[in-house]
């Protein structure tokens, strides 16, 4: 009956001055789909109404062919799967209309079918098909970044029988079987639909072996294989719809360079993108549950955004923590920078600028002295600063600065850590992991240092600072370099801040 | 003591001073860290701490009435029931809507609220929610959040017809300390949006220029003198965020990323110089997003965070000066009140909010919110003398009395960058006038700044 009317069709409905015939290119058991190579949708559907008249004459009755649609434009990929805009009317178009694509299915995951709806929406409706391959390339790129919502990846399979009764080894039997050992309360059974993602796992390892739970994976930071998604769910749909159009599909969408960088790490956004998605989340889940007074209890997988909210509340902890680390590197503990201090230091700053000029243009053995004085107070308001008191502060209270290790203690019990990180942000200087040797070892005094005390004691007087000698490498060294410059505030600061007790001075790394 | 150099020698005029305490504390998160919380707490805390105080109020308002939970409404009785608000949305914005299938084209025209005749309002309390009726409570008014004592009965058909509303009204206000003829200004800007489009360097700078007593002659100067606190509330900068891609940043982008605060650090630091400085972070400043925002950090102002008198502050941000109570935020909190609810001005939206004795009731329902467990730091304790919201549209102020006598100066700061307006308070009356800065090229030097372009192409 099919070939009766395809040769009644090609016979009989050339439109005249259109030199294209018509053609049925596919029929089913009840239709057929005739090509009649019309420019508008308004000929074909005139001719198609026609036609079926026509044949219907032919048939013996009751049989009868109806005019059902027109599809414009039509993309047929095989038998039994095709997709087109559907119309009924000439105006409008009814609908997008797919048949066996995987838009329809629900054996795969949501990331699959997203993206071969969105591509037919681009290739069909808006006629864009280099939009349709950005997207699938930036979809491919998002992918092999990490940056895909997990429940986007999740696939669910019906669980109908136990693992001894399935022939092959299937992911989600084995993965029911592998959640009933861990805990068999909650593991899926018989007849529940069991969600899974596939993980990265030792090369070679079959796919049923990297199933895995997805909140299992949440909770562990285990990261997802998106190769296994790229090879075994999205390419095969996509090609299936892009290589009637496309030349070279599958090396233009799926080896393009958008595939080259993989991070494999579970993504970090910033605090605040966080924080915003956090809020939404879960007040949607409040709203959802219909109580703002309790916690939400919410287990429900299939939900979109169970998923989400879980992995938005760990990103969070995560990046919250990450955040402090980063800012304690910054502003190390008892920082000089105290904002409850009464009082702001230009002049600490106009030093610290005039140090680092200096030793960036001094040269030769000048060097050694034309900084030191500089340093010497730099040191000295540095000091003072972190004591509290501003360098109005009298000299009983430099005599009792003391050093315990890194520790500065001041009379009024307060004390202040000066670690690396300090001496780094407050001189800007490189950071080394080259260990200073006990400096005490030279007990020279020099001609500098003589002067230095000297000074110190008309101004402070009854403060006494011992201190080591320079070294004679620091004086020795020609070049400015970041040795140099270590070496020097290494000296400064065994100089200015002396452990009374006598037992050891300073013992820096930096 | 900072002194101001006048160019004739034989005057030296001095800035006047003001005592400052902090009252950010509240505000603070330091210990708090995320650990599997969700947002339950914070109603429940909301509605303890109001609940006592609503109780307290009820033997003056309907003594003979009695009190009932939404579990032990009875059909017909008339009683009074505490708890919680929910505002059923129709057009509220979800994000499951991502997940919608269909496509669905973008309107236009975005509304400017979500506000629809359909809304209705619940009242939740731990025992269970009841959708209310009558027209006493109108659903355009109250948000998600407010927590409120109703008068009413239950109905035939399960919901509650409510006949007279009871809000914990303005709190209790520690008495205005008299400043004897001495007149103090507190300068308040906002949206200053350094290194944006609309930003004018100029503009800055004769405003830093101005309230320094940089500009003008002694009688001018002796104002400026007289200034002793600026207030940024929120948005000082505008970051180059489409940089941000989640790829490493070369140094040549960061170098472009900072740009716009080292123009804020230099404005900032001449300020400090002379008057002390409170900056609070706002919606697009490099802070966190969620309220209370998180004073922005110290590192960021390598100069300006040397002096003492500037402070990086949170957001919402309390202080007083000289005994006398501020209370502000960088905008978000009444923002939000005017994307879901209603009022004819923006100074309504931030009366209701001290009526209902909380600074963000839509938070966390639509306004991110750390989720705190033990405390609910936006619930009002005493009410301020002063009490501002950053980056608006337009100037706005207005003083409201409360019924314990309390009077509190609302103001609403515009955006600086758009308006080039500042706002300065008299600290001994609570007075308020505008600073305006314009900057016009008249047409003239324009065609001469021109034709030297030209020249030198």
């Amino acid at each position: 009956m099919i070939e009766h009317t395809k040769k009644l069709v090609e016979e009989n409905f050339a439109v005249e001055g259109y030199n294209h015939k018509p053609q049925v290119i596919y029929g089913d058991t009840d239709s057929v789909m005739v090509q009649f190579g019309v420019p508008t949708v308004e000929e074909a559907m005139s001719l198609g109404r026609a036609a079926a008249d026509f044949i219907s004459g032919t048939f013996t009755k009751p049989i009868k062919l109806e005019f059902e649609k027109v599809y414009h434009p039509y993309l047929l990929i095989s038998k039994k799967r095709y997709a087109g805009l559907l119309w009924t009317n000439p105006n409008k178009y009814d609908k997008m209309d797919a048949k066996g694509i995987e838009t329809v299915r629900r054996d795969n995951c949501l990331l699959v079918k997203n993206l071969v709806t969105e591509c037919l929406h681009k290739i069909l409706i808006d006629r864009d098909i280099p939009g349709a391959v950005q997207y699938v390339k930036n979809t491919i790129s998002d992918l092999l970044m990490n940056r895909v919502d997990l429940s986007l990846l999740v696939i669910t399979k019906g669980l109908t029988k136990t693992g001894d009764d399935y022939e092959v080894k299937a992911a989600h039997v084995e993965l029911a079987e592998r959640m009933r050992k861990r805990d068999a309360a909650t593991a899926p059974n018989v007849g529940d639909r069991v969600p899974y993602v596939i993980v990265k796992a030792a090369k070679g390892a079959k796919a049923y072996e990297r199933s895995e739970d997805p909140i299992y994976v949440l909770d562990n930071n285990i990261p997802i294989d998106p190769h296994y998604y790229l090879d075994n769910q999205i390419s095969k749909p996509l090609l299936r719809i892009f290589e009637p159009i496309l030349k070279n599909a599958s090396k233009e969408l799926l080896q393009g360079s958008h595939t080259r960088s993989i991070s494999i790490s579970t993504p970090s956004n910033s605090v605040s993108e966080l924080e915003k998605l956090f809020g939404r989340l879960w007040t949607q889940c409040q709203e959802c549950q219909g109580s703002l007074h309790q916690d939400v209890l919410c287990t429900s997988r299939d939900c979109p955004i169970f998923y989400r909210r879980k992995k938005a509340q760990k990103d969070m902890a995560e990046a919250k923590l990450q955040l402090e680390r980063r800012l304690s590197t910054l502003l190390p503990s008892g920082c000089f920078y105290n904002s409850s201090s009464t009082r702001h230091q230009p002049e600490f700053l106009e030093s610290e600028q005039m140090i680092t000029r200096k030793v960036l243009t001094s040269k030769g053995k000048s060097k050694v002295t034309s900084f030191f004085s500089f340093v010497k107070i730099h040191i000295f308001s540095l000091v003072l600063y972190a004591s509290g008191d501003g360098l109005s502060t009298t000299a009983k209270n430099l005599q009792l600065i003391c050093v315990h290790n890194t520790r500065l203690t001041c009379k009024n019990n307060t004390s202040v850590h000066i670690n690396k990180e300090d001496v780094n942000l407050v001189l800007r200087f490189p950071r080394g992991t080259k260990p200073v040797e006990d400096s005490r070892e030279n007990k020279i005094q020099t001609e500098q240092h003589k002067t230095f005390i000297a000074e110190i004691k008309t101004k402070y007087p009854g403060f006494l600072p011992k201190a080591t000698s320079i070294q004679k490498r620091l004086i020795e060294s020609e070049e400015g370099g970041d040795y140099f410059k270590r070496e020097l505030l290494l000296y400064c600061i065994t100089t200015m801040i002396h452990h009374t007790s006598h037992k050891r001075i300073c013992h820096y790394f930096l | 003591m900072e002194a101001m150099k006048v160019d004739s020698e034989s005057r030296l005029l001095q800035r006047k001073q003001c005592a400052y305490e902090s009252l950010d504390e509240t505000f603070g998160i330091q210990k708090e860290i995320y650990k599997g919380q969700q947002y339950s707490h914070i109603y429940f805390t909301r509605l303890r701490s109001m609940r006592t105080l609503l109780y307290m109020l009820l033997p003056n308002w309907k003594p003979l009435l009695p009190v009932c939970t939404v579990l032990g409404l009875e059909e017909g009785k008339e009683c009074i029931i505490v708890g919680t608000l929910y505002k059923h949305m129709k057009l509220k914005p979800s994000i499951l809507d991502e997940y919608s299938k269909e496509r669905s084209p973008v309107p236009l025209v975005q509304p400017h609220n979500f506000i629809h005749p359909d809304d209705y309002l619940i009242l939740e309390d731990e025992s269970g929610r009841v959708k209310i009726r009558g027209d006493a409570v109108l659903p355009s008014a109250y948000v998600t959040g407010v927590v409120a004592a109703l008068h009413g009965k239950e109905t035939g058909d399960g919901s509650f017809l409510v006949e007279d509303v009871l809000e914990a009204g303005l709190p209790h206000q520690v008495e205005r300390p008299i400043i004897s003829g001495e007149d103090k200004y507190v300068v308040f800007v906002s949206g200053l949006s350094v290194g944006g489009s609309s930003s004018n360097p100029l503009q800055y700078q004769l405003f830093v220029d101005h309230i320094t007593g940089h500009l003008g002659d002694e009688k001018e100067q002796s104002i400026a003198a007289e200034i002793v606190q600026v207030v940024i509330a929120g948005n000082s900068v505008e970051m180059h965020h489409g940089l941000l891609n989640g790829q490493s940043l070369g140094m040549k982008e960061l170098n472009r990323m900072s740009e716009s605060i080292k123009e804020l650090d230099i404005l900032l630091s001449q300020i400090a110089a002379g008057i002390p400085v409170d900056i609070m972070p706002g919606p697009d400043d490099p802070a966190n997003f969620a309220l209370p925002q998180q004073p922005l950090h110290r590192c960021l102002f390598r100069g300006s965070s040397a002096y003492n008198t500037f402070r990086s502050c949170t957001n919402p941000h309390s202080f007083t000066l000289d005994g006398i109570r501020f209370l502000g935020t960088s905008g978000q909190n009444i923002d939000d009140l005017e994307k879901y609810s209603d009022a004819k001005d923006k100074l309504e939206f931030m009366e209701r909010t001290l009526r209902w004795r909380h600074l963000a009731p839509t938070a966390p329902n639509t306004l991110g919110c750390y989720p705190f467990t033990d405390r609910d730091p936006f619930f009002i304790e005493t009410c301020p003398h002063v009490y501002f919201i950053g980056n608006q549209e337009k100037y706005e102020t207005r003083v409201t009395k409360g019924t314990e006598g309390q009077i509190v100066r609302h103001i609403c700061i515009p955006r600086f960058s758009e308006t080039g307006v500042a706002v300065v308070l008299n600290l001994r009356n609570l007075e308020c006038h505008t600073l305006s800065f314009k900057i016009e090229f008249d047409t003239e030097l324009e065609e001469e700044m021109k034709n030297r372009k030209n020249a030198h192409d």
